[in-house]
């Protein structure tokens, strides 16, 4: 046992047990898939609850403390000197470790009744298990390069999940734009990389944290946040790299609850937490990315309003709560945004999940103005729905309110509060459309049956993108396997989110008690103080709790008055057609972000490509070369003109040539 | 064991003479004799990693030569993936007249063996014009011309004029260095003391360097290049794209770092400017084609653009890089190359337009091009990524910034067009008119599975052969400064890779 | 070593050589009879031999003699395939004019 400034080096066999089940499960799931049939399920399930277990038991291995941090420390390979890889199982390892684990064990149990009689049933879990391990590469690496990796493994098992139901083109398009917009974020981390190893000569967190101050100048420093901040503004949906999210939605739902809510997007927040020794070193990069955050997440609520896709309504709300986690590690308030992070992964799964049974309930329908009245249909789903819409308002004694009010405070800690102010329009604006989902979907009178276009939905059959082609894969379905998937038991996925449910109310308690709160204990050793510019926050925390209790308030207030109140719902139809219709093109549109994107970047270089392949290349290039073959043939052609056949003409070349060389050494020669 | 170098190098071209020998019905047994031959060659390869040289002096006048094999450090990678790419070539092949292709297939082994292990220049050059000849005669025999019947055989010539051009430009350079030095002997001879003029070396500089520059190649030397890949049989492409593309970066490894450095330093503007252009210029042509083999093509371009640039910033860990990216690059591009050709005798188009929807029936066939694709774009944990981060880490380092920063554009491209590539043909709705075919065979697997394992277990740990290029390299750039500038004096373990290249190994 | 005694100055020798060479010349270009021209280059042979066999004498070097008698061969052997030329054209056109026997040009 030695400690070195990660960690405590020794042989931590549990360790490598929870990294590699996941991805045993990937591989046997992939290669005897068809064989274990649906079995598959189960397994990869089981090896993530093992993980989970093995996680759990490593718990004193992850708190431990040495001289400076504290974890288990593994090394493994070094591929040169530098470039030393290994395992680092910290507090903060810890808590990502847990979640991953705990609620892929969870998604992973729902999904056996989700994606039941699909016929990739099996190549599913390999996925799933496929990206936790993933995912668990990027959090136990102790080193940059580590966690690249696995950023770029975790970015790929999106890819296969996003397009899991490849024969959908909107599918396909979805899962490519996602994997380049993460392959942009992997290029930030990669070129940050390449600075921190030339600056500092070696890629591991203890070396680049340690020597960050001597190694780098503030320029540089910035340099390197900024590059790691393109990855996770990538990674977490941060504007303006936000667009694959929405889009991210064509993939199962459990996969949404997992990947693009609970675990892969907060990636990022992971990121800064884990190299919060140099965001604390770096001014410059604390203003930037608390901006980017703040802005992200009240572009993504301000967004949220104007969505039908319940699953969009969703992808939304993540990117907004995101931006709040981003605001919170940005501005320094590290243990907040973590804390952020716990509590979201509850909730957020715990809504994506229920969205999930209704979808699944109503055959695959996704539009909010076709559902309606669900709450006596299904109540389980309602009071989960209803659970994870309190915490993400932040209603006291919910876990929100703890982890959101811990951000807001904690920004105008760190002395920000413009960023305070728009954190607290946005929780309002959050309360808001999390309402308006609840109203619309589960009050009122059911929708389904009503046609369409008296909804203002326009192209009722692709309500949702792809949602035809889907219907006429799960029709193929019934045909090849007989049933639909109907035929797993309802417990196997209500159980999962019946566990989630207590965890959404109660894992906030843990910020009970303010600095001395259990999670602040936890988190002491980790994350270095606050830069100490402006530790006095202008209004006490009680006060700023009131103010956004108070707006969260309205924005309730406003949601009932437009959807809830009697007369709304006894004219849900004509009023969401209303609203349908007078939706503001710039939301409609998403800001134009995708759009400029096309425009800017993905047409001329389709373009580019083009001109070079087919002007280019057969033209200018070849074209000269085939000049210079033509030369050849001229050069012939001038030399022919010379051979005319007549005998004394070539005799008169001769007596010329002959001339020539008495001309030159009777004149010339002579001379010398 | 002496003489087993020389083996490695007569012994495919003699087996595949006699081959040709053989009666015409030997087919299936002449294939199984290529393998066989293959493998065996893999295997004493791997098995004998520090078997001596075979020297023979061979020229006294003009100059000195010898008949000189020998494994080196940048070599020996590079020669277990060309045999390792011939056997995969070999393995799952399917063809009319089997015996006369498996026989140049062995030929080309033994030349291009030739390339890599000669010691001696002359030898080299030989070797370098020899191995053009099976490849051409593959492609005028076998090959699958794209664009109708009027272009069969055009690109077979254009291959061979370039390279020829090339090769005679390489074999002067080799005669007049043989004259100014007064031997040929020298590659990886650290005694060779080789001081060439300014005068004469600017010019035997640029023979050596456009034999290289077209071989690569290299914009704008490049035009050759997707018409050959397009028109000649997968398994050669295999070869030709994964090992052979290579010889003119070995080339600028073994002979241009060592002899021509005042050289290479005065070419560098140059050349960083042609491995710029051919990196973006061939990431974005690829996103446009609509050949699936022209699409990864021209991503050679793009990446071999991004090795000469390493080769040419003079930086131990670059260099190294170079290296891990050259088998990297020659592993997954084999793969593409072999899984295409796959998809190709399947369905008997390679237009991207046509295709698609393939996965639903083919899941092995789509798992073995989505890992050849994955590998190709550079996903961390795949050896193209281990290459890329060591490279762009050195040009970083040796101050090439702005080329790094520039270099991660195609990156993002390349992901861009290889699921372009991937999805085009694995996904999307099926296509009616497309016959349906068995999916990927056991045999094809195998001849899959060593190029997937190479680059996954490359991508894991490059260290064996990031390691013995890191040191040779550090012999061939001499001492450099430190990475770090500013910080404070470290423990041992995480020393930088300029100080502490030996214990690696 | 000197020339040794000429009764006639070598000038003279060398003089008679150039004219016959270039009447032979002349001949060759401005004479369209192939035969003609086959004289001419007569001509010109013995111009040639001429000045080799007055070298020789002059310094006393066995090689103009040899030379002279290698150039006698060629221009046997020329005349022999010239003439045979010039019969087997006379008999395909019936006269000979080397200006209308052209078909080689480019």
């Amino acid at each position: 046992m030695t400690h070195t400034p990660l960690g405590i080096e020794g042989s931590y066999p549990l360790l490598y047990l929870i990294w590699l089940l996941p991805l045993a499960g990937a591989v046997i799931l992939w290669t005897f898939g068809p064989q274990l049939r649906s079995l598959g399920g189960p397994v990869g399930a089981a090896l993530v609850g093992t993980a989970f277990v093995a996680a759990l038991v490593s718990w004193n291995d992850a708190t431990q403390i040495s001289d400076k941090l504290g974890g288990a420390h593994a090394p493994m390979v070094s591929w040169l000197p530098g470039f030393a890889f290994g395992l680092l199982f910290d507090r903060l390892a810890l808590v990502w470790t847990l979640i991953i684990t705990g609620v892929g064990f969870l998604i992973h149990v729902y999904s056996i009744g989700y994606m039941s009689g699909d016929r990739a049933f099996a190549r599913f879990f390999a996925f799933l298990n496929f990206f936790v391990f993933a995912m668990l590469t990027l959090v136990l690496s102790d080193n940059f390069v580590g966690l690249l990796i696995g950023w770029g493994l975790v970015g790929l098992a999106s890819y296969f999940l996003i397009g899991f139901w490849f024969e959908r083109p909107s599918a396909v398009a979805a899962a490519r734009k996602a994997f380049v917009i993460n392959v942009l974020g992997d290029v930030g981390i990669l070129f940050a990389v390449i600075v921190i190893v030339t600056k500092v000569g070696s890629i591991g967190y203890g070396d680049v944290f340690g020597n960050a101050a001597q190694a780098f100048t503030s320029g540089e420093l910035f340099v390197v946040c900024l590059a790691l901040f393109v990855g996770c503004a990538a990674k977490s949906a941060q504007v303006p790299l936000h667009t694959w999210l929405p889009d991210a939605m064509e993939g199962p739902t459990p996969v949404s609850a997992l990947i693009h809510a609970a675990t892969m997007v907060t990636a990022g927040v992971y990121l800064i937490a884990r190299c919060a020794p140099l965001w604390t070193a770096s001014a410059e990069a604390r203003e930037l990315v608390g901006v980017i955050g703040a802005l992200t997440a009240i572009a993504g609520a301000v967004l949220g309003i104007a969505q039908w896709d319940i699953k969009r309504i969703l992808a939304y709300s993540t990117m907004s709560q995101i931006g709040y986690m981003i605001m919170a590690v940005g501005v320094g308030a590290f243990s907040a945004g973590v804390l952020h992070f716990l509590t979201h992964a509850f909730f957020k799964a715990e809504l994506f999940l229920g969205a999930g049974i209704i979808i699944h309930n109503l055959a695959d329908e996704q539009d909010v103005r076709r559902m309606g009245g669900l709450r006596k249909q299904m109540p389980f789903a309602f009071i989960a729905m209803l659970v994870g819409v309190l915490a993400i308002c932040g209603i006291p004694g919910f876990s929100g309110y703890f982890s959101k009010d811990a951000i807001l405070y904690g920004t105008l800690q760190h002395g920000h509060p413009i960023l305070y102010a728009v954190g607290v329009i946005t929780a309002g604006i959050t309360a808001y459309y999390m309402f308006r989902l609840l109203f619309v979907t589960f009050f009122g009178q059911f929708r389904g049956n009503v046609d369409a276009s008296d909804l203002g939905i326009r192209h009722p059959d692709s309500g949702t993108p792809g949602q035809a082609a889907r219907l006429a894969h799960e029709a193929e379905e019934r045909e090849h396997h007989g049933s639909g998937h109907a035929h797993a038991p309802a417990w196997i996925m209500s159980a999962p989110v019946a566990v989630l449910i207590p965890f959404s109310i109660g894992i906030g308690w843990l910020a009970i008690g303010g600095e001395n709160s259990p999670w602040q204990t936890f988190f002491a050793p980790v994350f270095p103080a606050a830069p100490a510019t402006a530790d006095v926050a202008p209004i006490p925390e009680l006060l700023s709790g009131v103010i956004v209790l108070v707006v969260v308030a309205a924005g309730i207030a406003l949601a009932y008055l437009r959807y809830g109140t009697k007369a709304a719902l006894g004219a849900s139809v004509a009023r969401l057609r209303a609203e349908t219709m007078k939706m503001p093109p710039v939301l409609v549109n998403r800001y134009y972000f995708d759009a400029a994107i096309d425009a800017l970047f993905v047409k001329p270089a389709a373009a580019a490509g083009r001109f070079f392949g087919s002007f280019v290349d057969p033209v200018v290039i070849d074209g000269g070369v085939r000049e210079v073959a033509h030369s050849a043939t001229w050069l012939g052609h001038l030399f022919r003109s010379f051979q005319t056949g007549l005998v004394r003409g070539y005799a008169l070349y001769l007596v010329f040539g002959v001339a020539c060389f008495v001309v030159y050494y009777a004149v010339i020669g002579a001379g010398k | 064991m002496t003489g087993l170098v020389t083996a490695l190098v007569l012994g495919p071209i003699l087996v595949g003479f006699v081959l040709y020998a053989l009666p015409k019905g030997a087919d299936a047994g002449a294939k199984w004799a290529g393998v066989a031959v293959a493998a065996l060659a893999v295997a004493l390869t791997l098995g004998n990693p520090h078997t001596p040289d075979d020297s023979v002096p061979w020229l006294a006048r003009p100059f000195g030569a010898a008949f000189h094999f020998g494994f080196g450090a940048i070599s020996y990678w590079i020669v277990v993936l060309l045999q390792v790419a011939t056997f995969s070539a070999l393995v799952a092949l399917r063809a009319t007249r089997l015996r006369e292709y498996t026989a140049q297939m062995l030929v080309l082994l033994g030349a291009m063996t030739g390339v890599f292990l000669a010691k001696d220049l002359l030898l080299f050059a030989l070797f370098w014009d020899l191995m053009l000849v099976p490849v051409f005669l593959l492609m005028v025999g076998w090959g699958l011309p794209g664009g109708g019947p009027r272009r069969a055989g055009t690109a077979a010539w254009r291959y061979l004029i370039y390279n020829l051009a090339g090769g005679l430009c390489l074999l002067l350079a080799t005669a007049a260095f043989g004259i100014v030095h007064g031997s040929t002997d020298v590659i990886g001879n650290p005694d060779a003391h080789v001081v060439i003029g300014n005068v004469w070396g600017a010019w035997i500089f640029a023979g050596f360097a456009f034999a290289f520059l077209v071989k690569t190649p290299v914009f704008p030397f490049h035009t050759w290049m997707p018409a050959t890949y397009g028109e000649l049989p997968p398994p050669v492409v295999a070869v030709v794209s994964g090992i052979q593309s290579k010889a003119g970066l070995y080339g600028f490894i073994v002979i241009g770092l060592p002899f021509f450095a005042e050289q290479m330093r005065a070419a560098t503007p140059l050349v960083v400017a042609l491995g710029i252009i051919s990196l973006l210029y061939g990431a974005f042509t690829a996103l446009a084609q609509s050949d699936a083999k022209r699409v990864v093509a021209y991503s050679s371009l793009s990446h071999l653009g991004l090795i000469l640039i390493a080769i040419f910033s003079f930086d131990q860990v670059a260099i190294a890089g170079a290296v891990v990216y050259i088998v990297a690059h020659g592993l997954f591009s084999a793969a593409l190359f072999l899984v295409l050709g796959y998809v190709e005798e399947r369905e008997e188009t390679r237009s991207l337009q046509r295709l698609g929807g393939l996965g639903y029936g083919n899941p092995r066939l789509a798992g073995a091009l989505v890992f050849a694709a994955l590998a190709a774009l550079g996903l961390p944990g795949l050896a193209g990524f281990a290459g890329e981060l060591l490279i762009l880490t050195g040009l970083y380092h040796a101050g090439f910034g702005a080329v790094a920063l520039i270099a991660l554009v195609p990156i993002v491209v390349a992901a861009a067009y290889m699921l372009r590539l991937f999805q085009g043909i694995m996904n999307g709705p099926k296509v009616a008119d497309l016959p349906e075919r068995r999916d990927l065979t056991w045999i094809e697997g195998l001849a899959v599975a060593p190029l997937v394992l190479g680059f996954i277990l490359l991508g894991i740990d490059p260290a064996p052969v990031a390691g013995l290029a890191s040191d040779a390299a550090r012999a061939l750039t001499g001492p450099q400064t430190p990475v770090s500038h500013r910080a404070q004096p470290r423990r041992s373990e995480t020393e930088s890779a300029y100080v502490a290249a030996d214990s690696v190994r | 070593m000197t020339p040794s005694a000429f009764a006639v100055p070598i000038e003279n020798y060398i003089g008679l050589s150039a004219v016959i060479f270039f009447l032979g010349v002349t001949g060759v270009i401005v004479r369209r009879n192939p035969l003609i021209m086959l004289m001419s280059i007569e001509l010109m042979f013995n111009a040639a031999n001429l000045a080799l066999i007055t070298f020789a004498k002059a310094w006393v070097n066995a090689a103009g003699h040899i030379f002279a008698f290698l150039v006698i061969t060629v221009a046997a052997a020329e005349a022999a395939i010239g003439l045979a030329i010039v019969v087997v054209v006379f008999r395909r056109a019936a006269h000979v004019d080397v200006d209308e026997i052209a078909t080689l040009h480019g």
